[in-house]
């Protein structure tokens, strides 16, 4: 705040301030004053005014520009009350009692909210392992079945158990403040993970993966959430007509801060049209290739976007329409740094 | 016979890993009384044990500890948590491997088997359908008293249509069977592999159709 804007806020009443200076000064000469003694008291008027007025505008911009500072500064504005020094000043008073209404009504608010956040991700990590057991069964007493009733039974299965893992990553991905378990993993031993659970789906779709990544190569990450996120690639490559997967790693520079290693799964399936590539990230889009065939919900990359972005791996696709789709997860070299940014802009092979 | 004490709450689940067992050769035997489960499995002297986590009214966790203070008869862990504390925790506790629930029946079994083979067990590995023995860990088979070494392909494709027990397995179980070993492999290698494995069987007085093509079916024994 200042001082021009003071004088503009308080227009009005320093002009009656100036007409009640001026008047007294008027009155004074009229009642035979000597001159001095009226430039005295106009002197002595303003003096106390701007006094008035400097003591006035110092508190009012101490409390303004607190509460400006703090609005600007906290990650949740609706608990700046808290930090506040309680007002003295009646008017300031009011203000400071309307924020601590609303601050403690939003902090209820943003508290519940939280707490069915929490809870619904709880009751879905509980039905997913409760849904496991039956699920192994299936798969038990599917063994039993006779050809070729087995195969499909087995494929379907493993559909229903991919489902319910996204499920169960889905309601993770909300959390912001999860536990995540970052160790030092092969990167080759990720896209194996991949293959093998998607095995049937793979072989379904005739879709051959090669692995082409040198086994000294390793990457500080959470193993499962990074599985799940290449597994989400993966089936994306299968589903777009590849026949022929291709996984490569690469270090790009070697110091802590800059330096990353990255994984490319290459395929040579349909490729994306160029009109949809740039948004094939967003939730719920599933583009006009997706349209085509019913599988699609327009989940997996976007899910799989959220999880890098809170694990700090960058995800990037690029593709040639017919020809095939490269998708890269950067894994930054330094464990702690989480800069390596989702860029969902798409580059042409 | 090696014996392997189940402990797992979901009835259903129990009769089908036991039934899985049994079908490998193995001598499957539960334990329900969760509260007593260390004592009740050490009181059975398995040979190895394949323990949930979450059981109601006792802690998987517990009864591992329990089994561990008592005895080193291996420990399976079968779970439907992904989490990894639990992971951590029963590795901290003595279990020698861990799985999670969905697992292939293939995949479980090959983790006994290497459980059980580690421990010294050694009548383990051996399984035999139509004459024909097969020793999964050391990769030989035998028909009539002659013995031959497989590849590491050959001998899972093998281990397939023996636990098979005739019934034809389709190409694609096969392709899958290979790739939980990480061999990705493809159609083609997979007839190769087939053929060699024909050839070995035929070298050791097999007769030739031990290995029968079902023609866009699979094979079988």
């Amino acid at each position: 705040m200042s001082v021009l804007e003071y004088i503009r806020a308080k227009a009005a009443g320093l002009f009656c301030m100036a007409v009640g200076i001026i008047s007294a000064c008027v009155i004074a000469a009229v009642c035979g004053c000597p001159p001095d003694a009226v430039v005295l008291i106009a002197a002595v008027l303003l003096i106390a005014t701007a006094c008035a007025c400097a003591i006035d505008c110092f508190r009012i911009k101490r409390f303004y520009d607190d509460l400006h500072n703090l609005a600007e500064k906290l990650e949740r504005p609706y608990q700046l009350h808290a930090l506040m020094k309680e007002p003295t000043l009646s008017d300031q008073a009011i203000v400071y009692e309307a924020l601590e209404a609303m601050g403690t009504v939003s902090a209820n608010e943003v508290a519940q909210a939280n707490a069915k956040a929490k809870e619904h991700r709880e009751f879905v990590e509980g039905w997913v392992h409760g849904i496991k057991a039956p699920l192994a069964s299936c798969s038990l007493i599917a063994e039993r079945v006779n050809e070729p009733e087995r195969s499909q039974l087995r494929l379907e299965l493993d559909k229903v158990g991919k489902k319910v893992d996204a499920a169960l990553w889905y309601a993770r991905s909300d959390c912001a403040n999860q536990d995540y378990a970052i160790h030092e993993v092969t990167l080759a031993e990720i896209p194996r993970k991949v293959c093998r659970d998607n095995a049937r789906f793979l072989i379904e779709q005739d879709c051959i993966p090669e692995i082409a990544i040198d086994e000294s190569l390793k990457v500080f990450t959470d193993k499962k959430q990074a599985v799940f996120i290449v597994s989400q690639l993966v089936e994306n490559a299968a589903k777009y007509g590849a026949h022929h997967l291709r996984f490569t790693a690469e270090q790009n520079g070697s110091d802590q801060d800059s330096g990353y290693i990255v994984l490319r799964v290459e395929d040579d399936g349909r490729g994306i049209p160029a009109e949809d590539v740039s948004r094939v990230f967003e939730r719920g889009f599933t583009g006009t290739r997706g349209r085509e065939g019913a599988a699609s919900t327009g989940m997996g990359l976007y899910l799989a976007a959220r999880l890098c972005e809170q694990l700090g791996l960058g995800l990037s696709i690029s593709s040639v329409d017919g020809e095939g789709t490269c998708a890269s997860v950067k894994f930054p070299l330094d464990r702690r740094r989480l800069d390596a940014q989702c860029d969902n802009t798409v580059s042409y092979l | 016979m090696s014996r392997v004490c189940i402990i797992e709450d979901d009835e259903s689940l129990r009769r089908e890993l036991i039934n899985v067992l049994e079908l490998d050769g193995y001598e499957p035997c539960v334990c329900t009384n969760f509260a007593q489960g260390a004592k009740e499995v050490l009181a059975a002297h398995p040979d190895a044990v394949i323990l949930d986590l979450q059981l109601p009214g006792a802690s998987g966790l517990a009864i591992c500890r329990g089994i561990r203070e008592e005895s080193d008869v291996p420990i399976l862990i079968l779970t439907s948590s992904d989490a990894e504390f639990d992971e951590i925790m029963s590795m901290k506790l003595g279990a020698d491997d861990y799985l999670t629930k969905l697992y292939r029946p293939a995949v479980l079994l090959a983790h006994v088997a290497r459980l059980l083979q580690r421990a010294g067990d050694t009548n383990t590995s051996r399984i035999e359908f139509a004459g024909i023995a097969l020793d999964v860990a050391r990769g030989t088979v035998a028909f009539a008293g002659n013995e031959s070494g497989l590849s590491r392909n050959e001998t899972f494709i093998l281990a397939a249509l023996i636990r098979a027990r005739g019934a034809i397995v389709s190409r694609q179980d096969l392709m899958c069977e290979l790739w939980q070993t990480d061999e990705f492999v493809d159609d083609n290698t997979l007839t190769v592999n087939v053929n060699r494995l024909r050839r070995a069987l035929e070298s050791l007085g097999a007769p030739e159709d031990a290995l029968k093509t079902h023609r866009g079916r699979g094979y079988s024994l």
